[in-house]
């Protein structure tokens, strides 16, 4: 009998330690992944990127690629008008622009951040805008290393910034996350869904487009829901510029 | 390894790799319930973390405990051990 009951509260000290081990490797796993999120995101997908090429292709963003050339052809046509216009007037409204590529991407990095390829090397520094190509604005650095640089978008939880409904009405947008942005602005003001918001400057920028527009009954103020005008999880290279030259001759 | 304790965790993990792939975030939520249920919670552990890394993390204060299928995996393994001891059977019969 004291043999029976010796075995069997060794089996229960066992059990008992086993759970305590357990939920100790459970604690630090959930640790580790904590601290080092992003690195171990990054080695997942690179082992997951075979799996994610034959679930849904190598390339989604190449098709449509001869009207999505000539759309941009026109626009960095209209662009160097635009530009030359300004400097008829003697104002240098360009921008130094420095190109990086994306090397990580959500979700292998936080949500509405990108980390890209050039750094204070290449002369990036905290604050710069940075651009998905030509005059549409994405973000701008939040982190600096010497050959890499953290983007954060404007659609970023918490990321706030004074921007120009169509290039006149003042707004402060603010990020929701996911490629999403919100504002409010008095009902009376005239807005309609695809209006760009512009950011202020000589140099301008589309940082977002009107999606959504909801009026409450009888409220003062209606709420615009914006998203990039770019795809991020679509997005290879960026462009970052420096401050434009605001010098008048 | 009984043969149950394998269909188990190959359904498991098919569940939550296809919500994964397909994707449909329910999906991998009842693979990792069905592991933590049935009381695979260190298999369900550390396919919820997996999928966790997988889908990624807001940014903030929430990228250090955005957690869903993790959390998912100890609160049906808090379950499991709270029902075991009020409606499962602790004496199974092939056991006695």
């Amino acid at each position: 009998m004291m043999m029976i009951l010796s075995r069997v509260s060794a089996a229960d000290a066992r059990a008992k330690r086993a759970r305590f081990f357990g939920v100790v490797a459970v604690i630090l796993a959930l640790g580790a992944a904590a601290l080092w999120r992003a690195p171990l995101s990054e080695v997942l997908w690179r082992t997951l990127t075979p799996v994610m090429h034959a679930r849904f292709g190598s390339d989604a963003s190449s098709t449509n690629t001869s009207s999505l050339i000539s759309v941009t052809a026109e626009r960095d046509a209209l662009y160097q008008e635009n530009l030359d216009l300004k400097a008829r007037l003697n104002r240098d409204a360009r921008a130094g622009r420095i190109l990086g590529a994306v090397l990580l991407r959500p979700p292998a990095t936080p949500y509405d951040t990108l980390v890209i390829d050039i750094g204070s090397d290449q002369g990036v520094a905290l604050g710069d805008t940075v651009s998905a190509g030509g005059t549409i604005v994405v973000g701008t650095i939040s982190e600096v290393y010497a050959r890499a640089a953290r983007v954060t978008l404007y659609s970023a939880p918490g990321q706030k910034y004074d921007a120009l409904l169509r290039g006149v009405i003042p707004l402060a947008i603010e990020g929701q996350g996911g490629g999403s942005l919100q504002a409010r602005l008095p009902a009376g003001t005239a807005v309609s869904v695809g209006d760009a918001a512009l950011l202020p400057g000589i140099a301008g920028g589309i940082s977002a487009r009107v999606s959504r527009i909801e009026r409450g009954d009888g409220e003062s103020f209606v709420t615009l829901y914006f998203s990039l005008p770019a795809d991020m999880l679509g997005l290879r290279f960026v462009e970052v510029w420096k401050q434009p030259n605001h010098v008048t001759e | 390894m009984s043969q149950s304790s394998r269909w188990i965790y190959a359904v498991a993990f098919l569940l939550a790799s296809a919500g994964f792939l397909v994707p449909l975030w329910p999906l991998s939520v009842a693979g990792v319930m069905l592991a933590t249920l049935s009381g695979r919670w260190i298999f369900a552990v550390i396919t919820g973390l997996l999928l966790d890394l997988a889908w990624g993390a807001p940014t903030g204060t929430l990228h250090f405990f955005f957690f869903p299928f993790t959390i998912a995996a100890l609160l049906g393994f808090i379950a499991r051990y709270y029902g075991s001891l009020y409606f499962l059977d602790k004496n199974p019969q092939e056991k006695i």
